[in-house]
């Protein structure tokens, strides 16, 4: 019986299915989705108390909101809890110079990475898949196809694979795993937050524009940046499933930009992104493998130089220790040789 | 087998191997010995392709160690200094699983497990955790691990630091005997005479240097035997406890020897000579009555000639 796949995934989801800690997560993640999922009704339900109309229709429509309020759930914490799982993925294994023996083997350091981010993916998409039957009341209920779950599902995997790719290029690069977290969290923030900036700051200067030249700029080429932002990902898609409407591909072809007219499709912005959010994740891979390969170059100098600091001055404090006591007096060089000598001796005659 | 060219290695300033050059031939056990921080261990890593040399070349049977590094990784075992291992991973799934980053799996890999796990006396462990073995078990199990893919040579680095005697020879013993088997070792130490008892050949290194490599006796001897002779050469007799004090005060009447320390049941002589002389004193002793259970001539000179051979970078290092 010849297994495949990646061994290293293998490895992991063998370990992982052994400890306790997985099942605890999945109760725990499953058991904050119940809760939130329950917060929700109970808010609709006094909504829906209070409204003017009170026909069953609309009572049952509005509980389509649950979906998104569960989903957004569901993903802030895949958002916050990947980086944890991450971070020790690589630096952990440093620390216990298996890194260095699996360096040793055949293996290439991007199936290493490539083996470590499957199985966080692989992890986290089980928590997702098992909190199912709790969005399944959501469709049930508000009426939403099928479809729009399963494609929940793939915008999810995407988001955790770029995730994960963040997270093991932060653990290949930091020495502590917290730093690992943190950076995980600032980079991801930055793609979540950062990517608006550009939108921010061609709103600024288009109401410059409007007071002093009467003129106005265009939007869309600015909002491009927000091709590889999964929240913007996850409101388009919201916006399509729930209403039927683009927001953003409406908003540029309304613009006129030249690439996305010809593509006039309601869907172009979910597959664009998702094909950007693809290839930042195997850039992240990329220099993550970049970053474990010592031949390479990798393994940071800077990483390197941190060490120094703390390595040189234990060794040469050994190395001290080891003059004075071995050829610092004269005398006591000989009875050190003499025990030396003997103890050895007297464990090969055994 | 593993050739060695003007290798450098600087971390920042710190020269941690110092133009290193060196030839091991197929078939040897060479002991790489040196004190903390001779650059031993970092010799070996870029060895194995775990660390980028400053300068210098490596070429393992012919290979050039920067021009193919996946050639070279085939023909290397290593066995690190400290390692750990995965908790909640099974001896035989820990072998499996290095067997998959080698591409071996299925059958083949299940036999070479069980082979390799008899070698290395660990057949009754094969089902139990790798993190509830022994120190000395999992030090055997990542030998075994190391020969998963039958390299040409192992390389070991201090493969007995943390074990108990028996352990030590234990890991000894498995050592010769894969050396008897036709496999190159080369292990690191910073205990001469462990290794002298093993080794076919062995380097010293010193700060990055080598400072003596050769036969054992070569470098004992470094063409100055005539003069070994005329140093003071030390004896232990061994004595039991009921004859000791008796023995103390014949001893005390020779002058051939000067007693150099008395201990519970040894007591170590000071002489001049070679081994017939230490055999004719023995003689002697016994002669006069005094009730030895044992003698041997002590083997210190490896460790003064150790003491002697790396102490002489002392210098340097507290210029540095
Ligand atoms: N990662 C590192 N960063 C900075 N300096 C290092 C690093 N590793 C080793 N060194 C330095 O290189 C020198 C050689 O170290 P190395 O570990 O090779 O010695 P060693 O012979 O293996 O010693 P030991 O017997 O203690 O294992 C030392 O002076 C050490 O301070
Ligand atoms: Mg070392």
């Amino acid at each position: 019986m010849k297994r495949k796949g990646n061994p290293i995934t293998r490895k992991e989801l063998t370990i992982t299915s052994r400890s306790m800690r997985f099942s605890w997560g999945l109760f725990g993640f499953e058991a904050c989705l119940t809760v939130i999922f329950l917060i929700a009704i109970a808010v609709l339900g006094v909504e829906n108390r209070y409204s003017y109309v009170r026909s069953n229709a609309s009572r049952f429509s509005s509980f389509i909101a649950i979906f998104p309020a569960v989903s957004i759930a569901e993903l802030c914490i895949v958002a916050l809890i990947i980086p944890v799982m991450t971070a020790t993925l690589i630096s952990g294994e440093k620390e216990r110079q298996t890194f260095d023996i699996m360096l040793t083997t055949q293996i290439k350091p991007m199936q290493i990475v490539v083996g470590k981010m499957m199985s966080s993916v692989i992890k986290v998409m089980t928590y997702v898949i098992m909190s199912i039957p709790i969005m399944a009341v959501g469709f049930t209920l508000g009426g939403i196809s099928w479809w729009a779950l399963l494609f929940f599902l793939v915008f999810t995997l995407l988001t955790a694979l770029l995730e994960a790719s963040v997270g093991i290029f932060c653990s290949a690069a930091c020495k502590r795993s917290i730093t690992s977290i943190l950076l995980t969290y600032f980079i991801m923030g930055l793609i979540y937050m950062g990517t608006f900036l550009p939108i921010f700051i061609t709103a600024l200067m288009d109401s410059f524009m409007t007071v002093f030249t009467g003129e106005s700029l265009a939007m869309s080429g600015s909002m491009l940046a927000l091709l590889p932002n999964p929240v913007v990902l996850f409101v388009e898609y919201f916006s399509l499933a729930l209403g039927g409407e683009s927001y953003f591909v409406k908003e540029m072809v309304d613009e006129g930009l030249p690439i996305l007219s010809f593509m006039g499709e309601k869907c172009v912005w979910l597959i664009i992104s998702s094909i950007v959010i693809l290839l930042l994740s195997y850039l992240f891979l990329r220099l993550a493998a970049r970053a474990v390969d010592p031949l390479r170059g990798g393994r940071g100098q800077a990483s390197k130089a941190k060490t120094a600091v703390n390595y040189t001055p234990v060794r040469q404090e050994e190395s001290r220790q080891n003059i004075a006591g071995g050829y610092g007096q004269e005398e006591s060089r000989q009875n050190i040789a003499g025990t030396y000598g003997q103890e050895e001796n007297r464990q090969y005659t055994e | 087998m593993l050739t060695i060219e003007g290798l450098y290695k600087t971390y920042g300033k710190q020269m941690a191997v110092d133009g290193l050059s060196l030839h091991i031939p197929k078939g040897e056990l060479f002991g790489f010995v040196g004190p903390n921080g001779a650059g031993k261990t970092t010799t070996i890593r870029i060895v194995c392709g775990l660390l980028k040399e400053t300068g210098g070349r490596v070429l393992i049977d012919g290979k050039e160690l920067a021009k193919e590094p996946d050639a070279v990784k085939r023909c290397i075992g290593y066995v690190p200094d400290f390692f750990g291992v995965y908790d909640n991973f099974k001896v035989s799934e820990y072998m499996e699983f290095y067997g998959s980053l080698y591409g071996i799996s299925g059958e083949e890999c299940e036999r070479l497990t069980t082979d390799l796990l008899a070698l290395v006396n660990l057949s009754e462990k094969r089902e139990e955790y790798v993190d509830s073995l022994s120190r000395g078990m999992k030090q055997r199990l990542c030998v075994a691990r190391a020969l998963l893919h039958d390299p040409a040579l192992l390389i070991l680095d201090e493969p007995s630091s943390g074990l108990d005697p028996r352990a030590r020879v234990e890991m000894k013993e498995l050592l010769m005997n894969l050396n008897s088997m036709g496999k190159t070792i080369v292990i690191s130490s910073h205990i001469l005479s462990e290794l002298s008892e093993m080794c076919t050949s062995i380097g010293i290194m010193d700060h990055g240097r080598l400072v003596a490599v050769g036969k054992i006796d070569d470098i004992l001897n470094g063409g100055q035997s005539s003069e070994q002779t005329r140093e003071k050469q030390i004896a232990v007799l061994e004595v039991s406890r009921e004859h000791h004090e008796d023995a103390v005060t014949r001893l005390r009447q020779f002058t051939d020897f000067s007693i150099e320390s008395v201990m519970e049941n040894k007591i170590e002589i000071g002489y001049e000579g070679d081994e017939v002389r230490l055999n004719e004193l023995m003689m002697e002793i016994m002669k006069q009555g005094v009730i030895l259970s044992g003698f041997y001539q002590k083997r210190e000179n490896l460790e003064v000639k150790f003491m002697q051979l790396t102490g002489s970078g002392e210098d340097t290092e507290h210029e540095a």
